[in-house]
């Protein structure tokens, strides 16, 4: 057993907290795509009346890095004892990986459009629906609705869209992250066509309409 | 022309002299206003005297509003009869020529129409008839009539199917993409040109008509119509000036077929009386000006209005004015604004209205007279409606009046009232307190206002009084047991902003002999319906209270709160509750037999509960000292608390006097919903003991 020195003891103390402050720890939140489309798929199933697990588009993974820490490589050895006391500090970021989608709010928005759905589906089917490419849906062609359905297709339309956009919205902030609508809008647009029965039409990234 | 005619004529003449029997003539390209015509070539052949062949072949035929020109034309006229008089060529046929084969030059010719023809030299009067040839799945005939000082053109069609017209037609013309139109038609055209003047006159039918646009607002399908139409245009000799206005009268008559021009549905239905539109107007490049226009639905309702529209440069709605007359609600309703408004409620009686609509002044109003209004649901309803509801974009005081005899609210019966108030742009404004008479009591508004109706950020503030109802009569309207005294409040200011309502002051009821001061109010109304409140009582007299339940009763006083009340979608999320005896309670304080029974057995039975009830049986009430009860409810878990803590439990019940009762709960955390399942079995505490 090797005996340090006062003064050695002195030094690597000093030394330790050098490497503390120096050791550049950067904590950054990232958007949880892969929770986010979890969180999706969840609320489209209930709302399409799927029973089924969705398949992924992209293969599930561990959730994307929520912490980033860039300790200086000349501190390589140090880190290695530092990174339980940094994981004590990131444990509240990586808990964001789970998107929150319980709130009241979430769960009366998804009921509601669950019970819409049913209303909208023979719309969707014969293509006078369509959705598009910014997470809503469109009366992308009246014809195809007999004209004493078209009010209230219409208004449908427009309730959906408001519940679309509230939901949105509703789940950034039930997730305490606000900043985060564009990416949970962004995933939302992509699942909801991705989920789409055969034959739905869509709007592509180019504006254009196609069906499924 | 009447150089080519002459010039037929002369050879005509001169074929006698020189004893010709055939002139060919290449004409080249020949250029008149309107149309031009490429590789002409005329070629006559004589008969006998009187009798020529007459070919006419024409290349290309260029029309300035084709987009391709008609190409390899071939008129054919084998007897073609002239004499000094007349040239007159009983049947022609008017071919279109294409090679079928290039190497072996064949050609095959396709017989677009026949046709007849006669020119009186003397009044130089030519008559023209097209015989009756297949047309996008129909026929069409026409006749032409010209001489020195005016034409007419006559053009019958019969069954012509408006879709497959249309297709051929796009292969020569551009058709407009963003409007569809498709049925069948038949119609009878005649089209007089004087010197003066050009008239046209059109009668037709339409059947499984059907029209719209490319965005679905305006459209129209299974429509059976005829339509009558008269047209005059002045004859302008002056070429600098825009062409004079074209006046016209019209008349539709739709028998059958449903129309939608958003957000307006229509469904006309046979047999019933046909719907009529009558139009005069004067339509110019820039303006249409409708002079008059009548649209009537019999026994529904007649429309009357004047409208003037600017075309170009640009299109602009200048004046638009609609009266409407004779409007029966009871098949109005259904049959306009159903599909639109929902068929949540019937509305019956009499109507009449007026729009006026420029580009500052924007107004409309409605005259009810004896209108009832139902909800299916039998939510509300009101009956014999009369007034005037009036709406302006700009004015401020433009009072609407209305009144009505009798309403109802659910069960709860409102007698006559009437009100006064202003609705302009987007705001809505009590001009005078409206009190609405309910039971023995009412209910007075005394001011309302309302902004930014139909947007985002509506707001609305209301305040007012409720004058003393009594509860007995009030229980009694909704149903519920009897109940004594009465029911009154001051409403203070209540504020509806950014979707959360709120309260001002303090509202106060005055309630079960006691008063309810509801201090904070806020009610988020979204999805999701989220109240947070506190609300504190004083002196409620118990025996009033307890009377409504089938607990037992119980008298004295009960003062406390329910403070920081959250509710989500009306269910309780977190409170702080207390209520107990006050200590300046002036009424006796006794417990019923059975309120006493109804807590013993809160626990469930059991051993206690029997001796208990034995003893029970010896006495009809008991004094007591203090009663109290709180809740604390936090997280699904309601902390219990009494009003005075024991050595293992609470005082639910502290007795006083003799024989002495104490109820004593010994939970002091119980789930909410389990509580909850406890109250609806009239039970309020875990485990009470008696002593």
């Amino acid at each position: 057993m090797i005996k340090l020195k006062p003064n050695l003891r002195r030094y690597q103390a000093l030394i330790l907290l050098v490497c503390l402050v120096n050791a550049c720890v950067t904590i950054n939140v990232y958007f949880p795509a892969a929770a986010a489309q979890e969180a999706a798929d969840r609320i489209i199933n209930k709302v399409y009346g799927n029973d089924t697990t969705p398949p992924s588009s992209t293969p599930p993974t561990a959730p994307p890095t929520t912490s980033q820490i860039n300790p200086e490589s000349s501190n390589q050895s140090t880190t290695v004892w530092l990174m339980p006391i940094a994981d004590f500090f990131i444990t509240p970021a990586l808990a964001q990986a789970n998107l929150d989608i319980s709130t009241p709010t979430i769960q009366t928005l998804t009921a509601n459009m669950t019970a819409r759905h049913q209303k909208l589906l023979p719309h969707y089917n014969s293509g006078a629906l369509g959705l598009t490419n910014d997470a809503l849906i469109t009366l992308r062609d009246p014809n195809q609705v007999p004209l004493k359905l078209r009010n209230e297709i219409k208004s449908l339309v427009a309730q959906e869209n408001q519940d679309r956009l509230k939901l949105y919205r509703e789940i950034a902030v039930a997730n305490a992250h606000p900043e985060w609508e564009a990416n949970i809008r962004a995933t939302f647009a992509k699942r909801w066509i991705d989920r789409a029965t055969a034959g739905w039409w869509y709007q592509n990234a180019n504006g254009d309409w196609q069906p499924r | 022309m009447k150089h080519q005619l002459f010039l037929l004529l002369l050879i005509s003449w001169h074929s006698n002299l020189c004893a010709l029997d055939r002139i060919t003539l290449e004409l080249g390209s020949v250029t008149m206003p309107g149309w031009q015509a490429e590789n002409v070539v005329a070629q006559l052949q004589w008969r006998d005297q009187q009798t020529m062949a007459l070919s006419l072949r024409v290349a290309k035929l260029i029309l300035p509003n084709l987009k391709l020109p008609l190409t390899q034309l071939r008129l054919e006229c084998p007897r073609l009869q002239s004499n000094p008089n007349q040239f007159a060529c009983p049947q022609a046929q008017l071919y279109k020529d294409s090679e079928v084969n290039n190497t072996a030059r064949k050609i095959s010719a396709t017989t677009l129409v026949t046709l007849s023809f006669t020119y009186l030299i003397q009044p130089q009067r030519l008559e023209f008839q097209i015989q009756p040839f297949s047309l996008a799945g129909g026929n069409l005939t026409a006749q032409v009539i010209s001489n020195l000082t005016q034409w007419q053109a006559e053009i019958k069609v019969n069954q012509l199917n408006l879709e497959q017209l249309l297709t051929q037609l796009a292969t020569f013309i551009d058709l407009p993409t963003d409007f569809t139109v498709a049925g069948d038609t038949s119609l009878q055209l005649t089209v007089l040109t004087t010197t003066q003047v050009m008239t046209v006159n059109l009668t037709g039918t339409l059947n499984r008509f059907k029209y719209s646009n490319s965005t679905g607002t305006q459209a129209g399908e299974n429509l059976v119509a005829q339509l009558t139409l008269q047209a005059q245009q002045p004859i302008s000799t002056n070429t600098n000036s825009p062409p004079p206005p074209w006046h016209l009268q019209s008349t539709l008559t739709m028998q059958r077929g449903e129309i939608y021009s958003d957000p307006i549905y229509v469904d006309i239905k046979y047999p019933d009386p046909a719907v009529q539109l009558t139009t005069e107007l004067s339509w110019q490049a820039t303006t249409l000006d409708i002079h008059s226009f009548t649209y009537t639905h019999p026994n529904i309702m007649i429309l009357k209005g004047i409208c003037h529209i600017q075309l170009a440069p640009e299109f602009a709605l200048n004046q638009l004015t609609i009266q409407l007359t004779d409007g029966h609600l009871a098949e109005f309703y259904p049959r306009y604004l159903q599909t639109w408004l929902g068929d949540n409620q019937s509305i019956s009686g009499l109507a009449d209205g007026r729009l006026e609509w420029s580009q500052r002044k924007h107004y409309w109003q409605i005259n009810l007279f004896h209108a009832n209004l139902i909800d299916k649901q039998q939510r509300f309803q009101i009956q014999d409606l009369n007034g005037l509801l009036q709406w302006h974009n700009q004015s401020t005081e433009l009072p609407s009046h209305l009144r009505w005899s009798q309403a109802s609210l659910w069960t709860l019966k409102l007698k006559p009232s009437e009100i006064t108030a202003s609705f302009t742009g987007t705001q809505f404004k009590l001009l005078k307190p409206w009190q609405q008479p309910i039971l023995d009591g009412a209910i007075t508004v005394k001011q309302f206002n309302l902004e930014n109706w139909g947007q985002e950020n509506l707001r609305w503030e209301l305040s007012g009084k409720l004058t003393p109802i009594t509860m007995q009569s009030l229980s009694v309207a909704l149903g519920g047991p009897t109940l004594n005294g009465q029911l009154s409040a001051d409403i203070p200011p209540l504020i509806y902003q950014n979707h959360q309502l709120s309260l001002a002051q303090v509202l106060r009821l005055q309630l079960f002999d006691g008063n309810v001061i509801i201090k904070t109010l806020k009610l988020l109304w979204g999805e999701v319906a989220e109240l947070h409140t506190g609300i504190e009582f004083d002196k409620i007299n118990l025996k009033t209270l307890t009377k409504i339940t089938k607990f037992g009763e119980i008298q004295g006083h009960l003062s406390g709160y329910i403070r920081q009340l959250h509710l989500i979608n009306w269910q309780p999320v977190s409170f702080d509750a207390y209520l107990a005896t006050p200590e300046d309670n002036s009424l006796p304080k006794t417990i019923s037999q059975k309120a006493i029974d109804n807590l013993s057995s809160l626990g469930g039975g059991g051993v206690v509960n029997t001796i208990s009830k034995s003893m029970l049986r010896i006495f009809e009430n008991f004094s007591y000292r203090r009663i109290g009860w709180g809740c604390l409810l936090r997280n699904g878990i309601c902390q219990m608390r009494g009003v005075e803590k024991t050595k293992d439990g609470y005082y639910i019940v502290q007795g006083g006097g003799l024989p002495r009762i104490d109820v004593i709960g010994y939970n002091t955390q119980v789930d909410w919903n389990e509580l909850l399942s406890r109250l609806k079995r009239i039970s309020q505490v875990d485990a009470p003991v008696i002593k």
